[in-house]
C-alpha cells in the first residue's frame, strides 16, 4: 500500500471519529481530491468540467456516510471512489449528456434486485467493475461512458476491430458474475 | 449560493453492505487507469504533475496515448479545493469551481525517459545534448513558440531546440512535444558533484512563450532528475 493510500485511510478514520470536524474533513479533501480527480478524468475523457461538480456532490455523500458511522470490513477509499464515479454519471445525466452505460445499468442482474435503488446499483456497479482486469475496465468505461467507437478501442488496445465486440461481451459477462457474488 | 447537486438520498446501510461484499483487492489509487496494467495509476499521475516523470514511467507515457490523455485532462482540473469547499459541503451548498492554474501560466509535464543521466566531466561543462518529452495542458500546441523554449536549473540549454510533434494514436493531433537540445551544460553545483563522483538529484525547469493575441502566457514545467558521473556508471 502506498504512503498516500495509508494517509487517505487515516484521514477517513479521523472523519468517522468526528464527522462535523472541518479540519479533519479538510485534511481528507486535501489528500483524496487529487487522486479521485485523476480517476474521474480517466473515466470521462471528453470534458473535465463535469468532474469538479461530481466531486462536490460525492463529498456531500461522504459526510453523510461519516455521520452514519463506520462499518467493519468496508474498504472506504474504494467505496468513496465508486460513489464519485456514480456522481459523475449523475452529473452527465443532469446535463442531458447521453450515458450509454445506462444500457448496462438497466440490465437485470441478480444484485440489481427490486430492493436496490438507482444510486445503490450504480455504486455497486462501479465497485464490481473495479475488481475486473484493467483491460475490461477500460473497455466498459470507454465504450459505455465515453461512447468511444469500436475502431478507436481497437487502436488503443492494439487488437482487430472485429475482436472488440467479442471482448466487450466477455467483460460484460465477467461483470455480471462479479455482481452475482 | 446555490444548492449542491447531491441528488436524492441514498440508502447508506445498503450500499455499505455491497461495498463490503465486492471491495477490490488492490488499492484503487495504485491501480492502472489506462488500457492495461502497465498504464499509470492515480498515484503516479498526481505525483508526475508535481515532480515531472523519468525512467520507465516516462518511457511509457511517451508511448501511450491513453496515459498522455489522462495527464492532459488531469492538468485541466484543480487538484485543490476552494477555501470554503468543506464548509459549503457541510451546509450542502456548492462551491465555485477553482481555476487549475494561474491565468498567466500554462503548466507542462516534463518527461525524461532515463532514470539516471550519466554525464562525463568534460561533457558536463559545455557539450551536453539532451532530449525531453513535454506534455502541455490541453491546448493548441501550435501556439507554443518553440524557439523560445529553454532549460534552466540543473541543465542549462544553449540555443534553440529541435522540436518533434508526436502523434501517438495517429488521430492528427499531437500528444506531446519531443525537444532535443543539441548543446547545453550542467549547473555549477551539479558539475561539482559529478567531478567528486557523487550522484545528485536536482530540478530541471523548462519555460517558453505562448503565442496568443490576447495576453501573454508562459509555458512552465519541471522534473527532478538524478545525475551521475558516467565513468562511475561504466565501472558499476
Amino acid at each position: 500500500m502506498s504512503d498516500n493510500t495509508a494517509a487517505v485511510r487515516r484521514a477517513i478514520e479521523l472523519c468517522f471519529s468526528d464527522p462535523q470536524n472541518e479540519s479533519h474533513l479538510r485534511r481528507f479533501d486535501d489528500l483524496f481530491r487529487p487522486l479521485v480527480m485523476a480517476i474521474l478524468v480517466s473515466l470521462y475523457r471528453k470534458d473535465p468540467v463535469f468532474v469538479e461538480d461530481a466531486y462536490q456532490s460525492a463529498f456531500i455523500k461522504y459526510i453523510e456516510i461519516f455521520t452514519s458511522g463506520k462499518k467493519d470490513g468496508v474498504v472506504y477509499d474504494a467505496y468513496f471512489v465508486a460513489i464519485a464515479k456514480n456522481s459523475l454519471l449523475d452529473e452527465l445525466r443532469r446535463n442531458a449528456k447521453e450515458v450509454p452505460l445506462d444500457e448496462i445499468l438497466a440490465l437485470p442482474t441478480p444484485t440489481r434486485g427490486s430492493e436496490l435503488g438507482e444510486q445503490e446499483a450504480g455504486i455497486a456497479f462501479f465497485q464490481a467493475l473495479s475488481s475486473l482486469d484493467r483491460r475490461c475496465q477500460f473497455l466498459i468505461e470507454s465504450f459505455y461512458v465515453n461512447g468511444m467507437s469500436q475502431a478507436e478501442l481497437a487502436k488503443r488496445l492494439k487488437i482487430q476491430v472485429q475482436s472488440v465486440p467479442v471482448l466487450l461481451s466477455r467483460c460484460r459477462e465477467a461483470l455480471k458474475n462479479r455482481l452475482k457474488k | 449560493m446555490m444548492k449542491a447537486a447531491a441528488g436524492r438520498g441514498i440508502d447508506v446501510g445498503r450500499i455499505v453492505e455491497i461495498a463490503e461484499a465486492i471491495a477490490p483487492e488492490v488499492s484503487v489509487f495504485d491501480a492502472s487507469l489506462g488500457v492495461d496494467e502497465k498504464c499509470l495509476s492515480a498515484e503516479k499521475l498526481v505525483q508526475l504533475l508535481h515532480q515531472g516523470v523519468h525512467g520507465d514511467d516516462a518511457a511509457h507515457l511517451m508511448s501511450c496515448s491513453t496515459c498522455a490523455e489522462n495527464v492532459r485532462n488531469l492538468q485541466s482540473v484543480s487538484l485543490k479545493s476552494s477555501r470554503d469547499f468543506v464548509g459549503n459541503a457541510l451546509k450542502k451548498t456548492a462551491s465555485e469551481r477553482v481555476a487549475p492554474f494561474k491565468e498567466e501560466f500554462l503548466p507542462a509535464i516534463l518527461a525524461i525517459s532515463d532514470k539516471m543521466i550519466g554525464v562525463g566531466t568534460e561533457e558536463a561543462r559545455d557539450s551536453l545534448a539532451f532530449t525531453f518529452g513535454l506534455f502541455p495542458v490541453n491546448s493548441n500546441l501550435d501556439e507554443i513558440d518553440v524557439s523560445s523554449i529553454q532549460a534552466t536549473g540543473a541543465i542549462v540549454s544553449q540555443g534553440t531546440p529541435t522540436v518533434e510533434f508526436v502523434d501517438l494514436n495517429e488521430d492528427g493531433r499531437a500528444d506531446f512535444i519531443r525537444l532535443t537540445f543539441a548543446k547545453g551544460h550542467l549547473a555549477a553545483r551539479v558539475q561539482e558533484a559529478i567531478r567528486s563522483h557523487q550522484n545528485v538529484v536536482d530540478t530541471v525547469r523548462i519555460d517558453g512563450n505562448i503565442l496568443r493575441e490576447k495576453g501573454k502566457k508562459r509555458l512552465v514545467g519541471q522534473a527532478r532528475i538524478e545525475f551521475a558521473n558516467s565513468a562511475d556508471l561504466l565501472n558499476g
